[in-house]
């Protein structure tokens, strides 16, 4: 039989990944990586039998999500006990680029390409771990489902909904509130 | 946009993902080649995509690197403290095949207590039979995991004495030995020179009898372990020894310098017995088993001992006994 495995080393591979996944969700760039780091030294310290052949991806994502929904509705609250602007305040999260204030030059791709991620900053945290484990990781519907804890349905109309939105703020077509 | 226009956009996304059925794909596909105004939603929806994936993309390029220091700071012991939390595993899910089934409170202690051994992020697995005791720990000089054992394997001889080089300090064993269900503590050291030599007392050490255990723990509750296959892979050594009484028996102790929580599997004439002992070491306590627990002849846990049993020992012996047992309408204590 094999040694039991050292999770945070078999982990390792996927930190950028799960760095990603953490970025989708609190938008934050320090953020992402002390919630990362977190969920490495959690998945550490689970006290569970090895278990030969699991990948270990998946437990470390449901680790990060769990950290970032946390996070997600602690500030919520501190911002509601602040009386704080709740409603831009999870755009202000989002390293937003002062040139996607610019007005578009949509031929320009790198420019179109800013317009985007600040698009990406006014979605909902949900929306955007979707859209990264689709378009940033190639995940299947169903691996979205399972990652998130979500159904298929819920991935498959919140994906599409995502990228109307994306496509409508880049284009400024239809800027509007996302409801969370 | 007419009203199949509208039905055709509202899947291009998941038609863009090729997460379509066939079917509908097809539809799709037939739908598009006659409208040109959804196809260039469609190529929207996809250059929006990519502009997602290239956002990604930056992100997971410009991702800081992982920073290694808790992983260093957790060089003295990790692999071993992972061995000891799926050493412990078994054994909890052993002791609660035993003790839900008879004695909740006696459960509820050896877990706490395995819990507490657990959270000081134990760094020596000491596992233990009736004539050999093994501890196992990780060694920041070689990087490897270091082990030895007190007890030849064969049971001819204590191994007392290491060399120079060895980083171990005495096997911080309190033992018993029981024969023939004679109550009472024995010390490790005496019940070794008692045993040592006696034929009838001989002793497996090594993969098969890790399995006795493994086995028990994995056929009824599906648990994954590591064998004793080798000097870096020890995580659950089980090493039965049989009396002259008939007894065969298996000790499995988990602990530091500091603690303990161990179970002794017994399989003797009247039943497969199972002693428990949680606690601290102390200079000269005795290994004082506490609750007992007899399973009962067609109890589950009974049968999976019988099961595994048979794979390990490949005897029918023993099974014989059980199965007289139950034919009895033996019922444990």
């Amino acid at each position: 039989m094999s040694p039991p495995r050292d999770d945070m080393e078999a982990a390792a591979p996927h930190w950028r990944e799960a760095f990603g996944l953490a970025w989708a969700f609190v938008g934050d760039r320090a953020r992402a990586e002390e919630l990362t780091q977190e969920a490495f030294v959690r998945l550490g310290s689970m006290r569970r039998a090895p278990d030969r052949g699991q990948p270990i991806a998946p437990l470390l994502f449901a680790i990060v999500r769990n950290l970032a929904l946390d996070e997600l509705r602690r500030r919520r609250h501190e911002s509601l006990d602040d009386d704080a602007h709740e409603q831009d305040s999870r755009a202000a999260r989002v390293e937003a680029d002062p040139a996607s204030s610019n007005p578009a030059h949509l031929a320009d791709r790198a420019e179109r390409r800013e317009r985007v991620r600040a698009a990406l900053a006014r979605l909902s945290p949900t929306s955007r771990a979707v859209l990264y484990l689709r378009d940033g990781l190639d995940y299947s519907y169903r691996q979205i489902a399972e990652t998130l804890e979500k159904s298929e349905d819920v991935v498959r109309v919140t994906l599409h909904r995502a990228r109307a939105r994306v496509r409508a703020w880049t284009e400024n077509l239809e800027p509007r509130g996302e409801s969370t | 946009m007419n009203e199949s226009c509208e039905h055709v956009r509202a899947q291009l996304s998941a038609y863009l993902d090729a997460e379509l059925a066939p079917a509908e794909a097809a539809t799709l596909d037939a739908h598009l080649a006659a409208c040109a105004a959804c196809r260039e939603e469609l190529a929207a929806l996809r250059l929006t995509s990519e502009d997602v994936r290239s956002v990604f993309a930056d992100v997971l390029e410009s991702a800081p690197a992982q920073r290694r220091e808790f992983a260093s700071a957790r060089r003295t012991s990790p692999r071993l403290v992972l061995l000891a939390v799926g050493a412990a595993a078994a054994l909890a899910l052993l002791l609660w095949a035993v003790f839900s089934t008879s004695n909740e409170r006696a459960w509820r202690n050896v877990r706490d207590s395995a819990s507490t051994l657990l959270a000081a992020d134990t760094t020596r697995l000491s596992i233990c039979g009736p004539l050999t005791c093994m501890d196992v720990a990780w060694d920041d000089a070689t990087g490897r995991f270091a082990w030895r054992v007190s007890g030849d394997a064969d049971g001819s001889e204590p191994r007392g004495a290491f060399d120079g080089t060895d980083v171990w300090v005495d096997v911080p064993f309190r033992g018993v030995v029981r024969e023939s269900g004679a109550p009472g503590p024995m010390w490790l050291p005496s019940a070794l020179e008692s045993a040592v030599g006696a034929e009838d007392a001989p002793v497996r050490f090594g993969p098969r009898a890790t399995r006795f255990l493994l086995d028990l723990a994995n056929g009824r509750f599906g648990v994954e372990s590591t064998s004793a296959s080798s000097e870096e892979r020890v995580a659950v050594l089980v090493v039965p020894g049989r009396g002259a009484s008939g007894w065969s028996r298996a000790h499995f102790v988990l602990g530091d310098d500091a603690a303990f929580a161990g179970a002794t599997l017994s399989l003797a004439p009247n039943g497969l017995w199972v002693e428990v002992a949680v606690g601290e070491w102390t200079p000269d306590d005795a290994f004082g088993f506490g609750p007992r627990a007899v399973l009962g002849a067609g109890s589950p846990e009974l049968a999976v001992a019988r099961r595994a049993f048979a794979r390990w020992s490949g005897s029918e012996s023993e099974l014989e006994i059980l199965e007289s047992l139950e034919a009895l309408g033996y019922s444990g204590e």
